[in-house]
């Protein structure tokens, strides 16, 4: 999505300024995932996290995908 | 977006119309989709788009509401019918057509406004929705102007913006139109000394999108700003009407809305000290702290520059207390960058907690915060751990290992 900058590109760029951004080992990166898709937003949009499951069931139910990116290795 | 609209009551009903997907970029290697993102010509978080079945991209969504997803999707089906209706021999649809795909995106800016002049049958609500449009592309426009020239580009964007708005003509009340509104007025209040352009501005901020967290410390600073300029006009109205005793309230004032600042303030100041009295003496000691602070905050060529002048800073902290409230942000926000290269979970946390302290009311910015205080108490665990092992590992070693000293003691 194309915004004009924001305020929150400002909390962004103190993001960058800090460097923090650990990628850890594969165990950490896989936890992160599934601290993410535990948070309550998901159940409660009823996210699907399963590409292949959701063009399934697009195609099944005649829907279209409406998709967020987002990601789980750093905050 | 989380804590907004995907976490909004209505975003459930709509959820039901769509397949909900939701895409984690994990950086786990080889995971399977692991970088669709890239793969649908995506590169930034947080991205949010409509796809078919097929997995192909047909829309990003115009605005992050759950009125907005609502109006993408609705205009998706649009787009197909009106498309079948054209092919058909149908005609008179161009003013639908361009709005259905500037709803989806596929239509912005100049290309609109010349699509638009050039319609010639339009009808009574679909002039409003134009005109809206319009309205909106003119605040973009304008808003792009600082960026290219200067001082005279804010002049420009601002005037422009206050030309449109004394024509009855407001952007949408979105916060991809309101900002760049309101804070080019406000910076130009600001660069200007115009109390009434700032206090314009934050109104603006607050009556258009009220709940807007982000806009909020924007608003506020544009208040305090135009707070600090009343002060200095009445101080200075004062002295002019011939008042004694006001020269440390002036210059006080002076410093606050930056007229007089730095080596200048510190040689004003200085000299007044002496005659000051007790309440203006200590607010003349914090500005001076400020403006010692201020000389630390700059731009660096390096890590190791910065890092110099954070050391400096916290041993300032450690002499004389907290940073003044004028330089705490910015202070804070530096020894927060610092406390974390620096790998030293106590002083993450120490400088976390006064960089929320300083942030009050400013939930991004706290929540940031937040994340490095978890950081640190990670990263002191971590370095335990490496403690506990390597002195486990010394302990194991066998006998041969063991220093010289060690094995030739007595004969």
């Amino acid at each position: 999505m194309k915004t004009h900058p924001t305020p929150y590109v400002a909390i962004g760029m103190l993001l960058c300024m800090a460097g923090i951004c650990f990628a850890g080992p594969e165990a950490e990166l896989q936890k992160k995932y599934e601290e993410k898709i535990a948070k309550p937003f998901v159940a409660h949009g009823g996210w699907s996290v399963d590409y292949d499951e959701a063009r399934e069931r697009a195609a099944k139910e005649q829907k279209l995908i409406f998709t967020y990116f987002t990601r789980s290795y750093a905050r | 977006m989380e804590s907004g609209p995907l976490s909004a009551p209505e975003f459930v009903a709509f959820a039901k119309k769509v397949v909900a997907y939701m895409h984690v970029t994990t950086r786990i290697p080889d995971r399977k989709h692991d970088g669709l993102l890239q793969e649908k010509g995506f590169g930034g978080f947080p991205t949010l788009a409509f796809l078919d079945a097929e997995g192909n991209v047909l829309a990003e969504p115009n605005g992050r509401s759950v009125e907005a997803f609502e109006a993408t999707l609705v205009a998706i089906g649009q787009l197909d019918e009106l498309n079948r209706r054209i092919e058909a021999g149908e005609t008179g649809l161009e003013a639908e057509l361009l709005l259905v795909e500037h709803t989806l995106g596929k239509v912005r800016g100049l290309a609109f406004d010349e699509r638009a002049a050039a319609l010639e049958k339009v009808t009574d609500a679909q002039r409003v929705r134009i005109d809206q449009i319009l309205v909106d592309n003119e605040v973009m426009r304008l808003a792009v102007m600082p960026r290219q020239g200067g001082l005279e580009g804010l002049k420009k964007a601002a005037e422009g913006m206050l030309a449109l708005l004394d024509k009855g003509k407001h952007p949408t009340k979105d916060i991809r139109y309101i900002y760049p509104l309101w804070s080019t007025i406000g910076r130009y209040g600001l660069e200007t000394k115009n109390s009434a352009l700032l206090k314009k501005a934050a109104d603006g901020l607050s009556t258009d999108l009220p709940e807007e967290e982000a806009l909020k410390p924007v608003a506020a600073q544009f208040r305090e700003s135009a707070t600090r300029l009343d002060h200095h006009a009445a101080i200075l109205k004062r002295v002019e009407a011939g008042e004694q005793g006001l020269e440390a309230a002036l210059l006080l004032a002076a410093f606050r809305i930056g007229t007089v600042k730095g080596d200048a303030f510190k040689a004003q100041a200085t000299a007044l000290l002496d005659k000051a009295t007790d309440e203006e003496r200590g607010q003349l000691g914090e500005a001076l702290r400020e403006v010692a602070f201020g000389a630390h905050i700059r731009p660096f060529r390096s890590r190791e520059e910065a890092d110099a002048a954070c050391a400096e800073m916290l041993n300032m902290i450690d002499v004389a207390g907290d940073p003044p409230v004028g330089v705490a942000k910015q202070v804070w926000g530096l020894l927060l960058g610092y406390a974390t290269r620096q790998a030293d979970p106590d002083l993450m946390e120490r400088v976390a907690d006064k960089f929320i302290e300083a942030y009050t009311g400013n939930k991004g910015a706290q929540d940031y915060a937040r994340g490095i205080k978890t950081q640190a108490q990670k990263l002191r665990a971590e370095q335990a751990k490496a403690a506990e092992d390597a002195e486990k590992a010394e302990g194991d070693k066998p006998a041969d290992d063991k220093p010289d000293d060690d094995k030739s003691g007595g004969g």
